[in-house]
């Protein structure tokens, strides 16, 4: 099982005609991701890292099955593909694109959720399910297949959580950046949720960090869920000053800040852990570790 | 990007959204020349960006010249040199309410806030006044209804002619929101004259930076905000109080170091990360800053690299060229991690290579790299 993707998932990259798409697409492969196509306008009948290229996503479906969608196109052009992408029916969809206007976003949320097509990102860092398939450029070399699922709202940490994890013989089931942008296609707390319901996880661990609400949504979730939860959240050493009162606090009625977000995990029932290596021996505790990788 | 007030009545006004006739002044002769426009009675304000400025003496009345100078004086005393002041018709205000717009990160949708208790913090109102607050959410694809606006502003108590009143405010304030596509905009106090008018009493407007991009009338708030390194366009750079500088890639894996070095009981001197995309210009350019930073505050510096999708080569080229360019005053330590794409055109051994060369001590891992600096600094 595991989330969202597995051996079967078949990609479209958007955007694999540019410098960091080519390299991207060419890792991703050679990771056994079956890439069967790119879009890009005008560049249809081409082939880039043997893969060929359509115009439109739609003419690709005319010839090849495709249920997960890549997008790698600079902002000003991402909302554009997003909505191209969720049209035609793809399941799941990548958006590594970092910068995408805050109203782009919530207007390509938007149309996720009345077409049901789930989002990971914008500003992502991916996906990988170890040994099966690799979506983006989580730690490809470090992944090691286990029983940890993972999410972040960061994507450097993402690949730093799981290769601090590897390294100490712990192996995930998947591993997942939900993006980093304030709106997301769907928020961090709904992977807790998947997590909860895949057979292939034993114990979640999530990444969270000041600024936003998100994290109180995960506690909702923590509190009812079955399997353990590690929490660990980034901004402890935030300077005080640089975080401005704000109308969303009387959205949420609760606060932004580092100690705030851990307690509230704290009383969902999650074990909070303040380091990568506290998290390590957390995951040793509740048996995690296979073998040790040298 | 947060603008200053008197920036945030300047996207109002061309709303048509009523504020207090104002000037933006810098000099006691141009606040003598600008009264003779607004006229007494005048408020001073200082345009810093801080709740409660009123409580903090940063903004004053003055009824004529003579106090005004004493005023603007005072108030100049406290702020930056090149900071301006906004003068402005003093308003007198029968009621004080509040309108604001953000975007919900939980939901991702606008939602639109009205209170009948503004002028206080709107913490505080939902804090003491937790009734006299209606929100609604607004679909990002169909926009905000009148009828929904009608419905928030009686749902927060209004009635009789100024629900009209506040309906017409906060249908200008949306327009604001959308056609700058906003993250937040806020009107507190609204202020309700005797004749039941309002009038924008403050404005507090945060911009989406990833659109400024494509919204031209907005560049220039962006382009005086250049010279602070803090307000760098291409990276963010927040100096702290500590002793050991970081040069770092990836806000989320910045912070964990930073976290860590703190837990671990060093001091992180500052926390810097990229804004628009990791490009050798970028790179070199916040690696200088940092250095230049460092150099007196900082007993060492802290490379930290954790790279999935960037190239490894792109990266190792901007920080080797701007120590060659800045050169190393104190110790600098290191340590590298690259997987998937990142090291394709350039691996590990190579970049620590490159790093040794300009005078960097490598540590093998990441928890190496951190006790050696911490030791450093405490030297």
């Amino acid at each position: 099982m595991s989330i969202l993707i597995n051996k079967d998932t078949t990609v479209a990259v958007w955007g694999m005609t540019g410098g960091y798409g080519i390299q991207q697409t060419k890792n991703m492969m050679s990771y056994g991701t079956k890439v069967v196509a790119g879009i890009s306008a005008s560049r249809g009948g081409e082939e880039v890292n043997g893969v060929p290229i359509y115009d439109t996503v739609y003419e690709a479906m005319k010839e090849t099955e495709i249920n997960t969608g890549i997008i790698y196109v600079p902002p000003a052009r991402a909302k554009d593909a997003a909505l191209e992408a969720i049209e035609s029916g793809i399941k799941v969809l990548m958006i590594a694109t970092e910068g995408i206007p805050l109203h782009d976003t919530m207007l390509i949320r938007r149309f996720s959720e009345e077409r049901g097509t789930w989002i990971i990102g914008p500003n992502t860092v991916g996906i990988i399910t170890p040994g099966e398939c690799l979506i983006g450029s989580l730690a490809s070399d470090y992944a090691i297949k286990g029983r940890v699922g993972l999410v972040t709202r960061g994507g450097t940490i993402a690949v730093e959580l799981t290769r601090i994890m590897s390294a100490a013989g712990i192996g995930q089931s998947t591993c997942v950046g939900s993006g980093g942008d304030k709106v997301i296609g769907k928020n961090t707390a709904l992977y807790l949720q998947l997590f909860e319901q895949d057979p292939e996880t034993d114990v979640v661990v999530l990444n969270g960090e000041i600024g936003g609400y998100k994290e109180y949504e995960c506690a909702k979730v923590i509190s009812g869920m079955k399997k353990k939860v590690i929490a660990y959240i980034l901004g402890r050493c935030a300077p005080e000053g640089k975080r401005m009162g704000h109308i969303g606090a009387i959205i949420g009625g609760k606060s932004e800040g580092f100690e705030e977000k851990r307690e509230a995990l704290r009383q969902a029932g999650a074990i909070v852990v303040d380091t990568p290596w506290l998290m390590v021996e957390e995951l040793n505790k509740l048996g995690m570790r296979q073998r040790v990788i040298v | 990007m947060r603008l200053y007030e008197y920036e945030g009545k300047e996207l109002f006004k061309e709303m048509e959204i009523p504020i207090p006739k104002g000037e933006i002044v810098l000099t006691s002769e141009e606040a003598l020349q600008a009264a003779k426009i607004i006229g007494f009675p005048l408020v001073v304000k200082a345009q810093v960006q801080m709740g409660g400025r009123g409580k903090a003496g940063l903004v004053k009345k003055a009824d004529n010249e003579e106090t005004l100078l004493l005023v603007f004086n005072d108030i100049k005393s406290r702020i930056q040199a090149d900071e301006e002041l906004l003068l402005e018709e003093a308003v007198t205000a029968i009621d004080e309410g509040y309108i604001g717009i953000t975007v919900d990160d939980i939901r991702g949708v606008p939602v639109l806030v009205i209170s009948s208790k503004g002028g206080m913090d709107v913490e505080k109102i939902a804090e003491t006044e937790p009734g006299s607050i209606a929100r609604e959410y607004i679909d990002p694809d169909k926009g905000l209804y009148y009828h929904q606006i009608i419905k928030t502003i009686k749902e927060a108590g209004y009635k009789g002619a100024l629900v009209k009143e506040f309906a017409d405010m906060a249908t200008k304030l949306y327009k604001v929101f959308v056609e700058n596509e906003a993250d937040t905009v806020e009107i507190n106090p609204v202020m309700v004259l005797d004749n039941n008018k309002l009038i924008a009493g403050d404005a507090k407007v945060i911009l989406d930076d990833y659109v400024i991009f494509r919204k031209k009338n907005l560049q220039k708030y962006k382009q005086k905000r250049m010279n602070n390194p803090e307000n760098n366009t291409k990276a963010i750079y927040v100096s702290l109080d500590g002793d050991i500088g970081i040069i770092s890639i990836g806000a989320s894996n910045t912070m964990m170091l930073i976290d860590s070095i703190d837990y671990l009981g060093g001091k992180p001197g500052n926390f810097a990360d990229l804004v628009s995309g990791v490009d050798y210009d970028s790179l070199f350019e916040l690696a200088s800053l940092i250095l230049r930073e460092s150099e007196n505050k900082c007993k060492v510096i802290l490379i930290n690299i954790t790279l999935a999708g960037a190239s490894l080569k792109v990266v190792i080229r901007g920080y080797t060229d701007a120590i060659k360019a800045v050169g190393l005053k104190i110790p600098m330590v290191a340590n590298i991690r690259a997987t998937g794409a990142a090291r394709l055109e350039m691996g590990v051994d190579e970049a620590v290579a490159e790093l040794k060369k300009v005078g960097v001590r490598y540590c093998d891992t990441l928890e190496e790299v951190i006790d050696t600096a911490i030791k450093i600094s405490k030297n």
